[in-house]
């Protein structure tokens, strides 16, 4: 069965449609990356598919497993195994970054109908999450976000992923803001999560994240709309010759 | 103009007479704009008797107070801290004389109805914390605790202060924080009263050169309650933060007014205010920060936030700044909002439950404020936030 | 550097002290001093007005009769004796004067020296001129020109008799005549000032301007200004102030009224030089002002610059009620302060319609031994779905004699309203003025330069014709503020 299968999309914000139908089906162990222009609508994308409030699905489904998720909140998709990387996470100061962890976790747990994690077994499980990932336990103890650097919140971002197990991982822009190293360990993140039968999205402006997390196939968004599909080679000729041939035939 | 030396007795005549010919201050009075005490003035108070039994606690470090009459003094004994009433201290009665703002409607009214005050010296390092607890009880009935705490040159101590009760009466209790050259004071205070009593305070606080006041609050009960603290440098080089969280819900009235004075150079001041309003909850927070022309250097900043969580309830904020020393770096921020979506989206998007969320975003907000507090205080406060939230 | 440049060059060409402090010779026509319903009862017949208008005057007179002059705002000034002042005062001449050939040359001469050419060839392109000379408006200029596209701009006196539909239907239905003592008083004994109306979906072709200037002794000004904007139209305004130098003082309470329409935009710009009153603190004008904008209308917006150099005392909040669905409120202000000049200004900011947004941007200067506060007042409505307002609140203390205040109110009555306030007080850094003095500049250049600076977010809202001449005049104001 297909993982997350996104049928004729179309999404407004307020009266302005963005998204003007999107197919698009990724199946277990896939890797798909959609890259596109600024303004195509890649961002309304990843937002919609999380089920932030704002944007309103006018048309189309979403459904994860089979199952639609359009009338799930934003936390119950989550709970199903949805996870999105933000392009810009947000800092939530006083919020404790141990006790976000574990309640994220936990309500997950909770919703399989697991036990809550042993507190002492999860430090220890954080601790080694972090550490591959180049996170240093100083961050841990930091309230969430609150004073990292643009490498630091995207390697947080994955560190929760690593932690919360995703059927399904969004990935918006994971790129932007990183150097080489970072990039590197980020990547290698996500391709050491890879393991089980999760599916990415990797969604990107730039073709450079795909020399590290190599998809299967890359999408090209324009005006809402896939205007053209196709395999890694895709990417390497968006980075040669530009998005203009493909947003002119949106 | 400083006293001469002064009796109780005479300071609490002179404010009688204040009091009765000022009475209460109503809404055009710029200090007393937001919180209407209509219901206050409707009480007919009669004041607190001195009670005849004596309540006895094991706690060598608690003083109880019962309708504002300090209970066991005679049991507490802590090196470098010695107690008396402040009838039999002149040189005390004599610098709260001097300290109180006239005519100021609380002090005032505190004055004029208390029997006699508790005078309290500290010397030296005094590291276990002291607690103050004051009961109040019965309806129709007012309470004024007056109290003077001097804080000797160079000492230190930690003072945790509650004020908790039931009955529709008025607390009106006055205190006097008076620190020397160098000395440092912890001053945690909990107002948690019942939702059927009124609450109106005024907390002094003096600073010597070097002195250092940290003043922490939760407020979270009592119908109305106000809370004033007013702070004065008069020397170089002394600091004072001043923290505090407010907690409305029902019909309840929240009101922290500060003023702090900066009289003397080199001088900090650092305010935080955070509060939440729930149902038809009624707050303020009016800040004054005043340097006068030879505070020069002077550091001054002030921010409050407040989150407003229902459709009924009224946030108002007037931070006041009144500078006349040129070389300063004074500032204050205010924000007035429900909790921000974009926090709210990301803790739902980590499979967080919409309520879940909204209550550790409360929590944080709120722990915000007393986060980088040492223990006990930070457990102590901490707990009456707690238990605020719980019942939500 | 050019701008700076420029800067520097007219601070240095003004030889300092106030530059329109000059008496224009003229006869005048005068109500006997002070005030009775005599008073108004002569103004109304002086400018020929109908019953109606007569009637309002004295409803608002009786009504000011009981009321008292506010204490709240941060200034001190000796009494004001109201039966010690003239409330009319008018250039003699034959008739209303039907073009500027007719205008007394004297007049003209008077404004050309205040650097505002009444002769239409003369004038920058694009800007019409109401010229109010004490209590009566002398000449607008482009009139013809605006009527071609239906834009109404004319004395309000004029108006008056000429549209008396618009003026009912409009004049204190925004500061209602017992809003304040001030604006009762005015109500009362207004003389002239403008009235523009722009008709539904005109953009009106040019700037409209008011150049107000007090001229006799002992006369107070009391203009009254309104200002309609139908659907969908638009219009930018300026005025401008300025006054001779005397010892005493002199009172201007002025009322301007403005009301935006569905999807209609007024910007509404103001340079007040007043005479600030000489180093010592003798004389200076009185400036007791309520200015207050109505975004009646969905996603109207009204748009409030000041630039606040002169007069004694300011006392003045110009002020939105935005009412409108998505109707936006601005407020851009530098006040500055020099000598013993006091000013007590700000805005408010009443969020009522959904969607509602407001900035606020407050820069004050004080120099010398003067007093400037900030009042600011943001309340959001319970109706107030989803309004903003954002607030920054800047001072600027130059010398170590004089005083900064900030004294903001806010209210919110609807959760989902969010409010921003940042407000700072510091002083011109020392680095700062070294690296300018280090690169040739002397003290008081470098100080205008930075306090440009400090003031640019203000400036640059203003008319491109003002920003230069406001610019220069934050130079002058601080000349002598720093040793």
């Amino acid at each position: 069965m297909p993982l997350l299968e996104i049928e004729n999309l179309h999404a407004s914000i307020g009266d302005k449609p963005i998204l003007k139908g999107i197919t698009l089906t990724i199946n277990p162990t896939e890797i798909h990356a959609i890259m596109g222009p600024n303004g195509s609508g890649k961002s309304t994308l990843s937002y919609v598919l999380a089920g932030r409030e704002g944007y309103e699905v006018t048309d189309g489904d979403i459904r994860l497993d089979g199952v639609s998720v359009l009338d799930m909140e934003a936390d119950e998709r989550a709970r199903a195994g949805l996870f999105l990387a933000f392009q810009y996470p947000v800092e939530l100061p006083g919020v404790g970054g141990m006790s976000f962890l574990r309640g994220a976790v936990n309500a997950r747990r909770i919703a399989n109908g697991e036990e809550e994690i042993d507190h002492i077994a999860f430090v220890k499980t954080v601790r080694e999450a972090a550490a591959s990932l180049g996170i240093k336990d100083d961050m841990l103890k930091r309230a969430v976000n609150v004073g990292f650097s643009g490498g630091e919140k995207k390697r947080y971002e994955i560190l929760q992923m690593a932690l919360l197990e995703p059927r399904m991982a969004i990935l918006d822009e994971t790129d932007s803001g990183l150097d080489v190293d970072a990039l590197r360990i980020v990547s290698e993140g996500v391709n050491a999560l890879k393991k089980d039968d999760m599916g990415v999205l990797v969604i990107t402006h730039y073709q450079r994240l795909l020399d590290y997390i190599i998809p299967d196939h890359v999408h090209i968004l324009a005006d809402g709309r896939i205007v053209k599909s196709g395999d890694k080679s895709l990417a390497l000729e968006v980075e040669k010759s530009g998005y203009g041939d493909f947003t002119n035939a949106a | 103009m400083p006293h001469e030396s002064m009796s109780f007795d005479h300071l609490s005549a002179a404010a009688a007479k204040r009091h009765e010919q000022n009475g209460w201050p109503g809404s055009r009075d710029e200090a007393w704009r937001f919180t209407n005490l209509n219901e206050i003035k409707a009480l007919s108070l009669t004041p607190a008797k001195r009670p005849d039994s004596h309540a006895f606690s094991e706690d060598k470090n608690l003083i109880h107070f019962i309708n504002g009459v300090a209970q066991n003094t005679d049991n507490i004994s802590i090196n470098g801290v010695r107690i008396a009433p402040l009838n039999a201290d002149s040189e005390l009665t004599t610098a709260l004389a001097d300290a109180v703002p006239h005519p100021h409607s609380v002090a005032d009214f505190a004055l004029a109805h208390a029997h006699d005050g508790m005078a309290m010296t500290v010397s030296g390092q005094v590291d276990t914390p002291l607690m103050f607890r004051f009961a109040y009880e019965g309806d129709g009935i007012s309470s004024h605790p007056v109290v003077v705490v001097d804080i000797k040159p160079g000492s230190s101590v930690t003072i945790l202060e509650e004020h908790l009760g039931s009955g529709a009466g008025l607390s009106a209790p006055l205190m006097l924080y008076r620190l020397g050259e160098g000395a440092h004071l912890h001053h945690a205070r909990r107002l948690v009263e019942d939702e059927s009593r009124y609450h109106l305070g005024l907390n002094l606080v003096q600073l010597n050169a070097k002195a250092c006041y940290h003043g922490d609050m939760v407020m979270s009960g009592g119908a109305i309650s106000r809370s004033e603290t007013q702070v004065r440098i008069s020397a170089p080089d002394a600091e004072a933060y001043l923290n505090a969280v407010y907690l409305g819900r029902h019909d309840q009235m929240r009101d922290v007014t500060s003023r702090i004075d900066h009289d003397a150079p080199d001088g900090q001041s650092f305010q935080r205010i955070h509060g939440i309003l729930d149902d038809r909850a009624k707050a303020v927070f009016q800040g004054k920060v005043k340097v006068a022309r030879y505070a020069q250097k002077t550091d001054g900043n002030q921010m409050s936030r407040t989150l407003i969580l229902s459709r009924q309830a009224e946030a108002n904020t007037k931070p006041e700044l009144e500078i006349y020393a040129d070389d300063v770096t004074c500032s204050h921020g205010a924000t007035i909002g429900e909790i921000d979506a974009d926090q709210l989206f990301y803790l739902k998007s980590r499979g967080i439950s919409d309520e879940d969320a909204r209550q550790l975003l409360i929590e944080a907000f709120l722990v915000d404020v007393i986060d980088e507090l040492g223990d006990p205080q930070r457990d102590w406060l901490m707990a009456a936030i707690q238990s605020w939230i719980k019942v939500r | 550097m050019s701008a700076t440049a420029e800067t520097v060059r007219q601070v240095e060409e003004a030889t300092g002290k106030y530059k329109y402090g000059f008496i224009t010779d003229i006869e005048v026509d005068k109500a006997p001093i002070g005030l009775s319903e005599d008073t108004i009862r002569f103004i109304s017949a002086k400018k020929e007005e109908p019953e109606w208008m007569l009637e309002w005057r004295l409803k608002a007179y009786r009504n000011w009769l009981k009321m008292e002059e506010p204490d709240w705002a941060m200034l001190e000034h000796p009494p004001i004796d109201y039966q010690d002042i003239y409330y009319y005062a008018a250039p003699k001449q034959a008739d209303q004067p039907k073009s500027l050939d007719e205008v007394d040359p004297e007049l003209l001469r008077t404004y050309e020296k205040l650097g505002i050419p009444l002769h239409e060839q003369e004038i920058l392109a694009g800007v019409a001129v109401d010229a109010v000379f004490d209590s009566v408006s002398v000449a607008t200029t482009f009139r013809a020109k605006l009527a071609e596209s239906g834009v109404i701009f004319c004395p309000i006196s004029e108006a008056i008799k000429t549209h008396p539909d618009l003026v009912q239907k409009y004049i204190g239905s925004v500061v209602p005549q017992g809003d304040n003592y001030f604006s009762a008083l005015n109500s009362a004994v207004f003389t002239d000032g403008s009235f523009v109306y722009i008709p539904k979906g005109v953009r009106c072709p040019m700037e409209l301007s008011t150049y107000f200037r007090i001229n006799e002794r002992n006369t107070g000004q009391f203009e009254r200004t309104l200002i309609i904007a139908e659907e969908g139209s638009y219009v930018s305004y300026l005025e401008g102030c300025t006054a001779p130098q005397r010892d005493e003082n002199q009172l201007h309470a002025a009322v301007v009224e403005l009301i935006a329409h569905d999807d209609a935009e007024i910007k509404y710009s103001t340079v007040q030089n007043w005479y600030p009153g000489d180093e010592t603190g003798k004389g200076g004008i009185y400036n007791f002002v309520t200015k207050r904008g109505a975004c009646r209308g969905a996603r109207s917006k009204i748009s409030w610059t000041q630039v606040e150099t002169g007069s004694a005392i300011t006392w003045k909040y110009p002020s939105c009620i935005l009412q409108g669905e998505g109707s936006v409120g601005e407020f851009y202000s530098v006040a500055v302060t020099n000598n013993a000049q006091q000013a007590d200004t700000g805005t408010k900011m009443i969020h009522i319609g959904a969607n509602t947004t407001s900035t606020i941007i407050s820069k004050g200067i004080s120099a010398g031994r003067s007093n400037n506060t900030y009042r600011g007042l943001v309340r959001m409505m319970p109706g107030a779905e989803n309004a903003r307002n954002f607030t920054q609140c800047d001072s600027l203390l130059v010398g170590d004699q004089c005083g900064a205040h900030t004294v903001p109110y806010i209210t919110s009555k609807n959760p989902s309203a969010k409010v921003e306030h940042e407000a700072t007080t510091s002083r011109i850094s020392e680095d700062q003025l070294f690296y300018c003095l280090q690169r040739g500049m002397n003290t008081e250049d470098a100080v205008s330069l930075i306090v440009n600076g400090f003031c640019k977010e203000v400036m640059k809202e203003l008319p491109m014709e003002f920003a230069v001449e406001a610019q220069k005049l934050i130079g002058i104001s601080l000349e002598g503020s720093v040793g």
